[in-house]
């Protein structure tokens, strides 16, 4: 009992951080007005990124930031497109997404020579330091760094979206560009840093699983996961400690997929394996109705506005 | 007068909108052309084995245009919930589970073609129209977002097909599949030569006339088309929104199933484990391309399958993964998507000149 509970924190953890993180990323461009649906792609492109710059410089740290910066440039990419030029954001997200999943062979070929993975680089998947802490130190120890990074800046930034003046301006600019723009709140740049801070984000949730998960990079490991994180969204409420909470969330249900799978319950495994999406759907089900208080996207959500498009 | 000048407005409009859709074409395949240089190989050799597989031809034209078929069904499904607001993210699941009850009625149902065909279509539209029903009514009942239980139903969608293709009579474990539909079900050529034309074109083009009518001739498609333009105008105009959203998620499934049924009697012959031909993808690409003009959306629609359909030669010829046409697919969306800039910095010259002159 005791071992399957350290099992399930640990799995939890494990393969609910990239999709929390992702989700609470895109929370935040949601909360500045920039609806993300191609998280996918940033979640690809930081996975890919991450195995080449952990490879390239024989050191995962500068992985992760390698991975970080692919998804920022991917988030410019989807802010560019979306809010200065005015494309709706679907089709901006599914051309991020079928670009990044043709250049994923492309750069799997230039810097491996093979099409369907990577070699294997360093990783770092656990936290020799927490070790020493008694009783609990050795479950700590056994996640990722980039898992406490991610509770780290959840904290900084639910700091800088609630409590902090710029994160009223950035709240603004989600709720009424105009109002803010009147206000003197230059909302391009802040919708362009909310993009790409979930593109920094998603980023780096792809590079927790290549990198701080597994220590290679693998065609089609992402899975949809930013399809999830994006449910985990609405899921939270569109708030950043909901969302990554409700990630956290499909991390659990994902943990005790896998372990239902190894103890040969005579349960078809293709309905083990759609445990995760069922039980997100029946809590959501639940959660939800006409009365609940559950938090509201804000309210120009997926509006642009900037002079190119004529929105301004 | 005033007749003319609206034609002169729509027709500079078209101009600035065609040619910058051919800018963002080849914009997409320099791009595109360099990323494939970095690798080594000629991006020539690549494209020039693209374009002749694709439509180098009689052939290869006949292949993609059996090609075209799916490809332009899932433009319209996506176009069909557009035009009402709503974004059918769901179309996979949908198309897996019409793909699944087109399988299981070509298999079991011992019916002559001409009957087995069109039941084959119902039973398509029937399973996707269901997978299609269960986001909608969560929207209406309990306010759920509908792109969250959109996903969540294709996740649920793909394991519960690849757990009933096993319970297909006469399934042979590690097929990958459920065993082959009946002869009868399988969709005849309706031209037979100089080159194979599978029924599925003329169905698909059918379907395309069919969603114009809708939306543009009818009634309802009007009230459809201003739901999706303003929700809320369209409430004060006393048309029922909730009904047409629902409406426009209904059609969107019907267009998934006929997706579905034309993939599996003219394609695969069998319904497959974890199929994903990626439809959904080119759908939207196409959805947006097209902007429900049904002229753009069987262009796009033929320019997708062409490049899908070169991708054998181009892979065969070059090396080159079949992927990396998703990189040209890709760019082009973007491109097209920034058309815009183009228009804005154009405008911005003219403007300049004028002020120079005067």
């Amino acid at each position: 009992m005791l071992s399957f509970l350290q099992y399930m924190f640990v799995a939890t953890f494990r393969l609910g951080t990239p999709i929390a993180v992702t989700s609470m990323g895109a929370c935040f461009s949601q909360r500045t007005g920039i609806n993300n649906i191609g998280l996918d792609a940033q979640m690809t492109m930081g996975a890919l990124l991450g195995v080449c710059g952990s490879y390239w410089f024989n050191n995962a740290w500068i992985g992760v930031l390698i991975g970080m910066l692919a998804g920022i440039i991917m988030g410019l990419i989807h802010g560019f497109v979306v809010n200065t030029c005015g494309a709706p954001m679907a089709v901006s997200s599914q051309a991020l997404i079928l670009f990044s999943e043709g250049l994923t062979i492309i750069i799997l070929f230039a810097v491996f020579g093979n099409i369907g993975y990577s070699n294997q680089v360093a990783s770092i998947s656990n936290t020799p330091i927490l070790a020493n802490i008694p009783l609990v130190g050795g479950i700590l120890s056994q996640l990722s760094p980039l898992v406490y990074l991610g509770i780290l800046v959840l904290i900084a930034l639910n700091f800088l979206l609630y409590k902090s003046p710029i994160g009223l301006h950035m709240q603004a600019c989600g709720e009424h560009p105009r109002a803010a723009d009147t206000a003197g709140i230059n909302v391009t740049l802040y919708r362009y840093i909310g993009v790409m801070t979930s593109g920094a984000l998603g980023g780096l949730g792809g590079a927790m699983l290549s990198i701080g998960y597994m220590n290679l990079f693998q065609d089609g490991m992402i899975a949809g996961r930013g399809f999830l994180a994006l449910g985990a969204i609405s899921l939270g409420g569109h708030t950043l400690r909901g969302s990554y909470i409700a990630g956290l969330l499909f991390g659990f249900f994902d943990a005790l997929q896998l372990y239902v799978q190894t103890t040969n319950a005579p349960i078809p495994s293709q309905f083990v394996q759609m445990i995760p999406y069922l039980a997100s759907l029946l809590v959501i089900v639940f959660a939800s109705g006409k009365n609940s208080k559950r938090g509201q996207p804000p309210a120009a959500l997926g509006q642009p506005y900037s002079k190119i498009s004529g929105t301004r | 007068m005033k007749n003319r000048f609206i034609n002169t407005v729509k027709l500079r409009q078209g101009l600035t909108d065609t040619a910058s859709s051919v800018l963002a074409l080849i914009l997409a395949f320099i791009v595109s052309g360099l990323l494939v240089a970095i690798t080594g190989v000629n991006p020539i050799e690549v494209f020039a084995s693209l374009f002749k597989g694709g439509l180098g031809s009689g052939m290869a034209l006949a292949g993609t245009l059996n090609r075209m078929a799916p490809i332009m069904l899932a433009g319209l499904a996506i176009t069909a919930g557009n035009s009402c607001g709503v974004f059918n993210i769901g179309f996979d699941g949908q198309f897996l589970l019409g793909f699944l009850f087109a399988g299981f009625a070509g298999y079991m149902l011992p019916l002559p073609s001409v009957l087995l065909i069109p039941v084959t279509f119902a039973a398509a539209i029937l399973g996707a129209m269901l997978w299609a029903l269960v986001p909608t009514l969560l929207n209406i009942k309990r306010d759920i977002n509908i792109i969250f239980s959109c996903i969540m139903m294709n996740y649920i969608g793909k394991y519960l097909v690849n757990y009933l293709i096993q319970k297909f009579p006469g399934y042979v474990p590690t097929s990958g599949g459920s065993p082959n539909i009946r002869e009868a079900a399988e969709l005849p050529y309706f031209i037979e030569q100089p080159y194979k034309i599978s029924l599925g074109v003329l169905v698909s083009l059918l379907c395309l006339v069919g969603l114009y009518v809708i939306l543009f001739k009818m009634r309802t498609g009007y009230e459809m088309r201003a739901t999706g333009l303003s929700r809320s105008a369209a409430y004060s105009a006393g048309i029922a929104v909730q009904k047409k959203a629902f409406a426009g998620m209904m059609l969107s499934g019907v267009f998934a199933g006929i997706c579905a049924a034309l993939e599996l009697m003219g394609t695969t012959g069998r319904v497959l484990e974890d199929y994903a031909p990626g439809y959904m993808g080119l759908g939207i690409a196409i959805a947006m391309l097209g902007r429900q003009n049904p002229v753009l959306i069987l262009i796009s629609a033929f320019l997708f399958a062409a490049m899908k359909n070169g991708t054998t030669l181009m892979q065969m010829n070059t090396g080159i993964s079949a992927q990396f046409v998703l990189v040209i697919q890709g760019l082009l969306i973007i491109f097209i998507g920034i058309g815009p800039l183009f228009r804005y910095l154009l405008n911005k010259r003219s403007e300049r000149r004028l002020r120079k002159n005067a």
